[in-house]
């Protein structure tokens, strides 16, 4: 990997979010809504292996972060199992079900794709709601509480789990990095961008999209095992929920889907934007952040399809074209 | 058997409504190529402008269609003048037409709340807890009224669609959308009226439902999902195929209720959903190749 402009500007990022628990983030109010954001930013990279890299678009990433939210947790409550172990084990269940989703829908095209993981979310969250016996069923499952346990994943103070996920979170950019730049990389945006084109040249497309839907369910379920342990609890709304698979869809694409900074930028930008918007205007009127929220959205969409990292250029080519107007303006000498 | 007729019967009076409520959906995405994630909330907006027009000038469900469908194809034009067009004409991703759509639904839920409240709301006729007894079958008035409205309104869709210029104009956009821009359909015109359309079925859907179904901010969200599935039953953009797949929803979801477990009703329809894409992927009726 080349030591280039976007692996400094990462690293002087991860330097100043590592010192902001020190001078921004002080009380745990704060460092709540800063894990909120790094979680979003890190779920935001995981589904862009797939949606947005890959071009296959899910709607249903609620279900890999749900595998890995309750597996892990159900081992804990169940058999006593730590989390570090039951990661793993809702890593690997999360990729299992992406390639038993995949290998059948991936011969479907780009509409149908979405419905079809849009829909498997919902599955699993009407079945975990159900079959409560098992796993808790609608009020949740409340993970025991043990304080400071650094072995079963649990610290009494939010800030380890600051530094946890800013780890996960820089480790998923460095991987971005690594793919957008390497062959499997170029093979999911050949694909992305025209798939009979690729097919042509000889790239396996079920093999390749397959990969990355792995990869990509396998990050999705790690932040659902963090998230699990960093709340001490979950539901199936929270998890599996429609919300949480949009949600993620929406960071990325808000951010810039397919580049290795817009997830990031979606992420940084949206949960603060929504929660300060919270805590401003919550006494006066609810649902504010919601409707900036959504303002954001539409205002994205119809200004900047390709999301904020597209920014820069769009202010460019609105600059150029005023000058343009300006030059046609003045009378002909 | 009698309790399977039972659950086809209720599966079917009620896979009506979601199928006309489909058909605009549909309609939308053949016509526009954009999926709506904001469908639901034309649906809940509905219900509400019923609620309103009974408890404001009495005017009760399903005559007060005839004022809440006008409205709302009204708001669906300009729904798509103002947003969907920027969007729409400036390209054919996926990407920024899902987070309009879905921006567009939070909104209208936020503000429906604020106006409403998040009580649930419902307008009490005489015939919602009335019931026919058909051999041993029960029918609930309401859903039987509901069900032949729906009946009525799809048949003048599918008369629209078939007989005059611009339901002509609409199929050919469907079909081959260059071509039909080339032979000098006004496309612009057209996908208003498109949106328009969808809105005022959604209208007619949150009327009829409105007198056995409790309106709530959130309503929308529980119909969207339903809608997906009926639309790609019956094929993606093909307007008719969403009302049939409607009714195969209602039925599917009222006899996995009776037989399986009545939480589960949703399963079991996800899962005959999953295994028709699988197995039909252009829909039950849908032309092979399409899309």
């Amino acid at each position: 990997m080349k030591w280039d402009r976007d692996l400094k500007a990462g690293l002087v990022l991860m330097l100043v979010l590592t010192s902001l628990p020190w001078w921004a983030l002080t009380s745990s109010y704060t460092l709540g809504i800063g894990i909120t954001a790094l979680t979003s930013v890190a779920l935001a990279l995981a589904w862009n292996v797939i949606s947005g890299i890959g071009g296959q678009l899910s709607m249903g990433h609620g279900a890999y972060f749900g595998l890995g939210a309750y597996t892990s947790s159900l081992l804990l409550v169940r058999l006593g199992v730590t989390p570090w172990i039951g990661m793993v084990a809702g890593a690997i269940l999360a990729a299992l079900f992406g390639l038993c989703l995949g290998y059948p829908s991936f011969r479907l095209k780009g509409v149908y794709f979405k419905l079809v993981t849009f829909v498997s979310s919902l599955i699993l969250e009407i079945i975990c709601r159900s079959w409560s016996s098992f796993t808790g069923g609608d009020p949740g499952l409340q993970i025991p509480l043990l304080r400071n346990a650094p072995a079963m994943y649990q610290f009494a103070s939010p800030i380890p789990y600051f530094y946890i996920i800013l780890a996960m979170t820089s480790l998923y950019f460095l991987f971005t990095r690594w793919i957008l730049c390497s062959r499997f990389g170029y093979y999911l945006q050949a694909l992305r961008d025209d798939q009979v084109a690729a097919e042509v040249l000889g790239i396996n497309s079920l093999y390749m999209k397959l990969t990355g839907f792995a990869l990509s369910a396998i990050l999705t379920a790690l932040v659902g095992t963090f998230y699990a342990q960093y709340v001490l609890f979950i539901d199936p709304a929270s998890t599996f929920g429609m919300f949480v698979s949009v949600k993620i869809a929406l960071a990325a694409i808000v951010g810039g889907a397919g580049t290795l900074w817009g997830p990031v930028i979606g992420g940084l930008f949206l949960i603060p934007l929504a929660e300060v918007a919270n805590a401003e205007f919550a006494a006066i009127l609810t649902g504010v952040d919601t409707v900036l929220y959504s303002v954001v959205l539409i205002v994205v969409a119809i200004f900047l399809p390709r999301g904020l990292v597209s920014l820069p250029e769009f202010i460019r080519a609105r600059r150029s074209e005023v000058q343009r107007m300006k030059v046609s303006a003045k009378p002909a000498s | 058997m009698t309790q399977f007729f039972q659950a086809v019967i209720s599966g079917i009076l009620v896979g009506g409504v979601l199928g006309l409520v489909s058909m605009g959906l549909s309609l939308v995405f053949g016509v526009v190529r954009i999926i709506n994630f904001a469908h639901g909330e034309l649906i809940m907006l509905g219900m509400y402008g019923t609620f309103l027009v009974y408890t404001g000038i009495s005017i009760p469900p399903p005559f007060s269609i005839l004022i809440v469908a006008p409205l709302l194809f009204v708001f669906g034009v300009l729904l798509y003048r103002v947003l969907f067009e920027p969007v729409v004409l400036g390209s054919t991703e996926l990407l920024p037409q899902l987070s309009l759509t879905v921006g567009i639904s939070f909104a209208i839920q936020t503000i429906a709340l604020w106006i409403f409240s998040p009580n649930h709301r419902s307008v009490q006729m005489s015939w919602t807890t009335t019931y026919y007894n058909v051999g041993e079958v029960f029918i609930n008035q309401a859903q039987l009224i509901a069900f032949l409205v729906s009946l009525v309104v799809s048949f003048l869709m599918w008369l629209g669609l078939a007989r005059t210029d611009l339901g002509r104009a609409m199929r050919a956009m469907v079909d081959d959308r260059e071509v039909a821009q080339m032979m000098g359909i006004n496309s612009r015109r057209i996908y208003g009226f498109a949106v328009g359309t969808s809105a005022a079925l959604a209208a007619v859907g949150g009327n009829i439902l409105m007198t056995y179904y409790p309106a709530s901010p959130t309503v929308g969200l529980q119909f969207l999902p339903l809608a997906f599935v009926a639309v790609v039953m019956g094929g993606m953009g093909n307007v008719l195929g969403a009302f049939v797949g409607g009714i195969i929803v209602g039925i599917v979801q009222q006899v996995t209720g009776v037989y399986v477990a009545f939480q589960l009703q949703n399963a079991g329809l996800m899962l005959v959903f999953i295994a028709v894409l699988l197995l039909r992927p252009s829909g039950l009726f849908g032309k092979e190749g399409s899309l």
